[in-house]
């Protein structure tokens, strides 16, 4: 079902069909304080609504866990996620972008397991949703790969991603933009 | 003496070695760590400059090199060095609090025979140093190693993605995947088909410019359906009322001439072109479409639209000129992205229905002069219907 219109397909005698992009990388640090940084042109998550995984750090099925993930919440806002395989935790934004703009996401998971998510959109001030309750961390990963806008194949989205930079401890935005190399 | 208690090791391993494995505890993580790449090429050039002939075996590798500093084991630094020059493998693990992130390398540099040198700070109590120039076993890159020992990742729209064996998207004429390049056009978006497999490296404008396209990013999309049978022909497009003219042959986003004029030159009525799809599964549609001021556009305003087969419009978008630019006006449906600028002055237009639609046939339609007792043209490419 089209939730956006995408890119360009030509077609020439018949209807067409673009495959999903799919792009999983090693990740080998284990569940520790860590901060995600993500940089991306908004291009329908919000809209989509699917709960698009901008960032998943796990195995290729969504329900495997310890899972750390950067998502839309399929009504319109991004969020984190951190599940230690017997609890989850949740932390969502309450301001959206709009299609078009740039948005810069900190996902933060503390020594503790909890979590919260930053926002700046085309560079304005930051906003922050609350720091949930504290969650163990696991001993590992559900598995040690890193998923740009999906979960194996599915939970894929619609995202220019520019920058990510995955740092250990909890770092502010700020210095995640200096370590990223965006100021 | 002052211990620095490092968290970082090189490790290998020997059967001659009566340990199971020997450990060089480093005080600190390598300092000053600089990136490097080894490849074997071979160049000619002609007596007077103009041509340049290179050739180059193989992709070469990426290679790191990195400070020892601090060590107050000199032997034990020698013994990795011995170990490297015999070719066996070095395992550097940045922090031994997380050590799945490892990295086992080739020595490169130095071989025996080789000399430590005092380190720079504490030499005086007898500290040394050696730099080493290590590369992958893999031959892949040492990101994040690059950014620093406290990074775990670290990816940059256009940087290297050799980490990942399995990126993945099969493109062919039947799922075409296409993204805009900064080459050509004075940067305005040259539409590009990309291979099979190949990660797509767009450009994009801030929000807040029509262009040129001043970034890149890596373009991620989902699989998407495009019903249409016919994007760019629009000479197999059905005549849908009147007589429209339709000339092939212009200059079109690509770079190419694929683009088609289209006019209505009856001010006694309405002129378009159609095109039916069969929606075979329910869901929400959006139809774009690249356009640009034609060389006569119509006073009033232009329109694109879909309707179903009882006649109800599920989308629809009117739009005007302003010193060729798309002035958005009444529209029918869920709204997306602004009109985008891509190259020859070209404007890509979107809409969606606003919920699901069920199947049947739908007809695209394109007016050039939306009022009846209007006429005008209009530069059409590139029209999609996504399912």
């Amino acid at each position: 079902m089209a939730v956006i219109t995408s890119s360009y397909q030509r077609a020439g005698g018949a209807a067409v069909q673009r495959n999903a992009d799919v792009l999983p990388l090693p990740f080998l640090a284990r569940p520790q304080a860590m901060t995600v940084y993500v940089r991306f042109v908004e291009m329908g998550n919000i809209i989509a609504k699917l709960g698009a995984k901008v960032v998943h750090i796990g195995s290729s099925n969504n329900t495997e866990t310890p899972r750390f993930q950067i998502q839309d919440n399929a009504n319109g806002f991004y969020m984190t996620r951190h599940d230690n395989g017997n609890t989850q935790q949740t932390s969502t934004l309450s301001t959206a972008p709009s299609i078009g703009d740039i948005v810069e996401l900190v996902g933060l998971l503390n020594q503790d397991g909890s979590i919260k998510i930053i926002q700046s959109i085309n560079g304005a001030a930051e906003t922050t949703s609350a720091v949930t309750a504290a969650v163990a961390l696991g001993p590992q990963w559900a598995a040690s790969l890193l998923w740009f806008n999906g979960v194996g194949t599915n939970f894929i989205g619609f995202v220019g991603l520019r920058e990510l930079t995955i740092h250990r401890g909890v770092q502010t935005l700020a210095t995640m933009r200096r370590l990223a190399g965006v100021v | 003496m002052g211990d620095r208690i490092g968290n970082a090791a090189l490790l290998w391993s020997a059967t001659s070695d009566p340990n199971s494995e020997r450990v060089h505890l480093l005080q600190v993580p390598l300092r000053a760590i600089k990136a490097g790449h080894a490849m074997e090429t071979f160049t000619r050039e002609s007596l007077d400059k103009s041509v340049i002939e290179r050739t180059a075996i193989g992709d070469g590798a990426p290679e790191l090199s990195g400070l020892v500093r601090y060590d107050h084991d000199p032997e034990g630094l020698m013994d990795v060095i011995v170990a490297g020059s015999q070719g066996r493998p070095l395992t550097y693990i940045p922090d031994l609090t997380d050590p799945d992130v490892k990295f086992t390398c080739d020595l490169i540099a130095p071989l025996t025979p080789a000399m430590l040198r005092l380190d720079q700070q504490r030499g005086i109590l007898g500290d040394q140093s050696v730099e080493l120039q290590l590369r992958l076993t893999t031959q892949g890159p040492f990101d994040p190693l690059y950014h620093g020992t406290a990074v775990l990742f670290s990816y940059r729209a256009g940087g290297s993605l050799e980490q990942s064996s399995s990126f993945g998207r099969i493109t062919n004429s039947t799922a075409p995947a296409t993204y805009p390049s900064n080459a050509g056009g004075g940067g305005y978006g040259t539409l590009i088909t990309a291979a099979s497999n190949e990660a797509r490296i767009a450009w994009f404008a801030e929000d807040s410019s029509v262009g040129p396209r001043t970034f890149p990013a890596l373009l991620l999309e989902d699989k998407s359906d495009q019903i249409l049978t016919e994007s760019e022909d629009f000479g197999l497009w059905t005549t849908g009322q009147g007589t429209p003219t339709r000339s092939s042959g212009q200059v079109d986003p690509y770079g190419g001439t694929e683009a088609w004029l289209i006019g209505d030159d009856n001010a006694a009525g309405q002129e378009f072109i159609e095109l039916d799809s069969t929606l075979t599964t329910s869901a929400q549609l959006w139809g774009s479409l690249f356009i640009k001021e034609g060389l006569a556009p119509p006073t009033t305003l232009s329109l694109m639209t879909v309707k179903s087969s009882d006649g109800t419009a599920v989308l629809t978008i009117e739009f005007t000129w302003s010193s060729g630019e798309p002035v958005i006006g009444a529209v029918v449906g869920a709204t997306g992205a602004n009109p985008e600028r891509w190259r020859n002055e070209f404007w890509r237009i979107e809409q969606g229905s606003s919920i699901a639609v069920s199947t049947g046939v739908y007809t695209y339609r394109i007016f050039p002069a939306n009022v009846s007792t209007d006429v005008g043209n209009l530069f059409v490419f590139g029209a999609n219907l996504e399912a």
